[in-house]
């Protein structure tokens, strides 16, 4: 099981991990910029706890890579059973911290950033055993919706709306591996649309529906909810297509975005490389989606494909969507953007996923 | 199974590439719209937001008086402020900071609910309050060093000084007037805050440089003293509820004193009615009386309708003029311009005012600055209240002859006695004599503004010699002579409004006396005016003529020039006379009526009763002045106050010792009452 066959080596993505280690880079340079002010010896105590996680998920990376990820087939039930178990634990015992119930070991540990993984090898599993050209008929979407609505609903329970609908975006990424008739999707859409009156209605609360609205017009209420959106917005437009430089971004160091070291770390980014800067980062990103993609479609077995498509998905999806709030073009909800935000735990299942990925792309030679 | 779930999956994947290549654009796009084109909006919130201006406030410049004697200075007050956000035990906070400063703990608790920035508790505190309340230490709690406005001679000049409010903003007089000036201006800094409103950086400025402008006024703080300690001694012994006096310089216009009472300390600005502290001598319109008839004489003098050696029959004391008799309250006789003047006839100056006609007296009125802002630059500064001529009837023309139905401020009166005295140059007012800028260069002496030739020197000095008169033996002012000196002035009586009925008062009463010393060559041109006086005569003769006296004496000591108040000799046998043979109470003309509400400036005829030096009883339609009766025997005084309809109380015999009201007195319809003790009588007798 733990097998390391000199083909492994020869076959390492060396190209992928590059990609990698290149975004690892700038985000820990940037995670300095953004913790900048009032440091102590140049690095903050931000950075250096990041810099600590940062080698113990290496180290996650590296061990993942060693288990072949076809003893993930057989373990993806069990896997995510224990996941699941985990997010219930957490309704349970969590506390509730900024709102939401959804950190353990005082607030170190965010078990729903593992869930996403867990729901992954579910689905993957899944759709290994029914294959896109089977999934025909909306009934036989039941397995992978349960397996959906679990995590999803425990997350929503926890109050934590941003992960809950991330998982659900996740799950999405097999939306086309499924054929579905036009005319069962609408119904869907149908039941979707009032499930958000529902949930808007009742399932959401006063300050997750005033984020909603503040993305509809961040300028009516500057100084409350809206103020991190037109912070960021004025951050990211004043970095222009150069920007500042490192360091000298005047809305990072002056501190005017609270949380600009987690969710909004790209607004430094856009402030201090400008234009040019971020669209780089933004390409770096990409192409590793797209290798992520490529390393799917090269996979010799379905589960590989499969579980490579849904691993892409949950560093894309939370990617995209933070990016797109930092620039407003989403509501504020708190979805850290991988490898760059400060956080110990979306750090660590980034590095699973990334770990796994490349576990799948060096064994592709294998069969 | 796992071939065909493998083809389905690289089919499928080329889906989602398509899918982050659309969202990849798609952000990239939103960035490039942010950063390079619609960046004109995010550089602007940018710099709004992090660069900011701070106004430092200069230091508020000094007032001082012509001598550099400081009026108002700029001291640092101590005030405690709170921020609630960073206070402990709120409750233990309140406690200690009632307890050191003496505040209310309900309105401190009321104070700080519901707050989290920054909040004053109390402001400008004893200095040793302020200690005790840092040595608490309490987190939260701070010491913050305001300006503060002193006045170090507390209702010395309070009225031309003014004051700044709390913010340091000149709300009243010259404060206010110079507010700009003494403010200077604001050195702003520009700064930049971070996100949590902290400055980054402050730029030092220097202290001089940021000092407000300095003024020094007209005042002479010495004179100002004199004249307040006389108007308030004048205002004890005639019972006058406010009072003013105001000494010009004719040759300059400027204010050398300027008395107003009551008055008011500057330094509690904040427990004072805003109204009460305004300048009456610049605001309060009211009618001039008689002071008004040698800018009469003067206009119909200068437009040459009349000669000094003109004459007049005011004999029968009255003047029919269209719905009205116009009385004197004696007959004179007939009058030369100069004996119109000296004892004040209203009927000589209606027949001047009917000479020089109603085009020509309006404008002459408007030359010597009435119905218009004398533009001292005083910052409410009333116009008066003169009525375009061609709305004059008959009746108001003659009334405004001796100063009915017109509004004059006091300011407007001694700028235009001030034109006579200046040999008939108009010059406006001005309290301001100097001004120096904030960065310690020199005084720059402020010139006077407007100047104009109102009258020609010969008619100046023609009517000055004939106020001369004024204070001589048979004239009404002769209690604002003084010893060895000449002395020009003009005595006044004006009715009141009452307000309540719109028509005149029959009680109240203001009393002028406008004056220019000494006559020969005028330093100083006073104006004196009480109002309400009833301790003792009502008339401008015998109440603002001493107060007159007093103020031109103590003020001509300071110019070098020694003198005292001495009144001339009061003609008395003819007082005697007057006293014994009281004359009948005047006829009540048929077509004669009280003045309609609505049209106030009509009056009625004891208005024209000007003070005289003989004390006679005066009688009206329902109205006299109270005679002496002391000396005479009870016959004699039933003899009288049977003839003017008084009702009698006396005790004991023999010649009266006793009366009250005293003489002098003004008796109402309704209470023409007189109490007279007699004594000294032989037994047998009466």
């Amino acid at each position: 099981m733990l097998g390391i066959d000199r083909r492994l080596v020869q076959n390492f993505d060396w190209a992928f991990l590059g990609l990698v280690t290149a975004l690892v880079a700038c985000g820990i340079l940037n995670l300095v910029s953004a913790t900048h002010a009032g440091a102590v010896d140049g690095l903050s105590e931000t950075v250096r706890r990041q810099l600590l996680v940062l080698a113990l998920a290496g180290s996650v990376m590296a061990g993942i890579m060693l288990v072949d990820y076809r003893h993930f087939e057989r373990l993806a039930i069990p896997i995510y059973g224990v996941v699941m178990a985990l997010l219930v634990v957490t309704l349970v015992f969590a506390p509730v911290t900024r709102g939401a119930q959804a950190w353990l070991f005082e607030g170190r540990f965010q078990p729903s950033e593992l869930a996403k993984i867990g729901m992954v090898l579910a689905l993957a599993r899944f759709f290994q055993r029914n294959p896109p050209g089977e999934v025909t008929r909306l009934r036989q979407l039941g397995r992978p919706l349960l397996i959906t609505a679990i995590p999803v609903g425990m997350i929503l329970l926890q109050k934590d709306l941003g992960v809950a609908m991330l998982t659900l975006l996740v799950a999405l990424t097999y939306l086309p591996f499924v054929r579905i008739p036009w005319r069962a999707w609408t119904a869907v859409a149908a039941l979707g649309v009032v499930a958000l009156a529902c949930v808007w209605s009742f399932g959401l609360r006063d300050y997750q529906q005033q984020r909603i609205l503040d993305f509809v017009d961040p300028g009516r209420d500057p100084l409350s909810s809206g103020y991190q959106a037109m912070q960021s917005r004025i951050a990211v437009g004043s970095g222009g297509l150069l920007g500042k430089g490192w360091l000298q971004g005047t809305q990072t160091q002056l501190r005017f975005l609270p949380t600009q070291h987690t969710d909004f770390v790209f607004s430094v980014l856009a402030e201090e490389w400008g234009f040019v800067g971020s669209t780089f980062v933004l390409g770096l990103y990409f192409t590793m989606l797209l290798w992520g993609l490529w390393i799917a479609r090269s996979s010799k077995d379905g589960f590989g494909a499969m579980l490579a498509v849904g691993l892409v998905g949950t560093l894309f999806w939370p990617a995209a969507i933070n990016v797109a709030m930092v620039l407003g073009l989403a509501p504020v909800i708190g979805v850290p953007l991988p490898l760059f935000s400060y956080g110990g735990s979306a750090l660590l299942a980034a590095s699973l996923s990334l770990g796994l990925l490349l576990n799948i792309s060096m064994r592709r030679y294998i069969f | 199974m796992r071939s065909t779930a493998l083809r389905a999956a690289c089919a499928r994947v080329g889906a989602l590439r398509a899918v982050f290549l659309i969202l990849f654009a798609v952000l990239a796009g939103r960035a490039a719209h942010l950063t390079v084109i619609d960046t004109q909006r995010g550089e602007w919130q940018r710099d709004r937001q992090v660069h900011t201006t701070l106004h430092l406030p200069p230091a508020r410049g000094l007032i001082v008086d012509r001598n550099g004697v400081e009026l108002a200075v700029t001291v640092a007050a101590p005030s405690v402020y709170v921020l609630p956000s960073e206070l402990g035990d709120r409750d233990a906070v309140v406690r200690q900071l009632t307890q050191k400063l003496g505040l209310s703990r309900r309105k401190l608790t009321a104070r700080l609910r519901g707050r989290t920035r920054f909040t004053f508790v109390a402001r400008w505190v004893d200095p040793d309050r302020a200690r005790a309340v840092e040595a608490l230490g309490l987190p939260g709690v701070g010491i913050v060093h305001e300006s503060k406005r002193a006045y170090p001679g507390a209702e010395l000049a309070a009225h031309a000084i003014g004051f700044a409010n709390i913010d340091g903003e000149g709300v009243r007089g010259v404060e206010q007037q110079e507010d700009a000036w003494l403010r200077g201006s604001a050195r702003s800094a520009p700064v930049e805050r971070d996100g949590s409103g902290r400055l980054l950086a402050t730029t030092a400025v220097a202290p001089r440089e940021s000092a407000g402008g300095d003024v020094a006024l007209t005042l002479d703080s010495r004179m100002q003293a004199e004249a307040e300690r006389a108007l308030r001694e004048s205002l004890e012994k005639t019972g006058a509820r406010a009072g003013t006096v105001l000494s010009l310089d004719p040759k300059t216009g400027e204010i050398l004193a300027m008395a107003e009472a009551p008055s008011f300390d500057p330094n509690r600005f904040r427990e004072l009615d805003y109204w009460t502290t305004r300048s009456r001598v610049f605001l309060d319109a009211v009618e001039p009386g008689s002071t008004l008839k040698i800018f009469l004489v003067a206009s119909a003098l200068e437009a040459g309708v009349i000669r000094a050696s003109d004459r007049f029959d005011c004999s029968e004391g009255r003047i029919h003029v269209p719905g009205k008799w116009i009385h004197d309250t004696h007959d004179y006789g007939i009058l030369d311009v100069s004996g119109v003047v000296r004892v004040s006839s209203n009927v000589g100056a209606v027949q001047i005012a009917q000479r020089l006609g109603p085009a020509a007296h309006h404008e002459g009125l408007v030359r010597f600055g009435f119905g218009a802002s004398t533009r001292s630059g005083f910052p409410v500064e009333s116009a008066g209240l003169l009525r375009p001529w061609r709305e004059w009837k008959p009746l108001d023309h003659a009334n405004i002859a001796f100063g009915q139905g017109i509004g004059v401020t006091p300011i407007q009166l001694a700028a235009a006695t001030a034109a006579l005295a200046n040999g008939g140059v108009w010059i406006a007012p001005r309290l301001i004599a100097a001004r120096r800028r904030g960065d310690g260069s020199g005084w720059i002496r402020t010139e006077p503004r407007t100047t104009r030739r109102v009258v020609s020197a010969d008619t100046a000095d023609a009517v000055l010699r004939m106020m001369e008169g004024v204070v001589g033996t048979h004239g009404t002012g002769r209690q604002a002579g003084l010893k060895g000196l000449r002395v020009a002035g003009k005595t006044g009586t004006a009715q009141k409004l009452d307000p309540e009925t719109g028509s005149y008062s029959k009680k109240d009463f203001i009393a002028w006396f406008v004056g220019a010393v000494p006559a020969d060559d005028p330093h100083l041109v006073i104006v004196a005016a009480l109002d309400e006086p009833d301790r003792g005569a009502h008339i401008g003769g015998s109440s603002a003529a001493p107060l007159f006296a007093r103020v031109a004496a103590a003020q001509l000591a300071l110019l070098g020039i020694a003198t005292e108040p001495q009144p001339a000799p009061a003609p008395l046998p003819e007082t005697r006379l007057a006293k014994r043979n009281p004359t009948p109470p005047a006829a009540i003309e048929p077509e004669e009526e009280r003045p309609a509400p609505h049209r106030p400036p009509q009056g009625d005829p004891v208005r024209g009763a000007e003070e005289t030096p003989v004390r006679v009883t005066q009688a009206d339609d329902d109205r006299i002045l109270l005679p002496d009766f002391l000396g005479l025997s009870l016959d004699e005084v039933i003899r009288i106050t049977s003839e003017n309809q008084i009702e009698l109380e006396f005790n004991g015999r023999g010649t009266a010792v006793q009366q009250e009201p005293h003489p002098g007195a003004i008796l109402d319809g309704g209470d023409r009452r007189v109490f007279v003790r007699f004594a000294g009588a032989r037994r047998g007798e009466g």
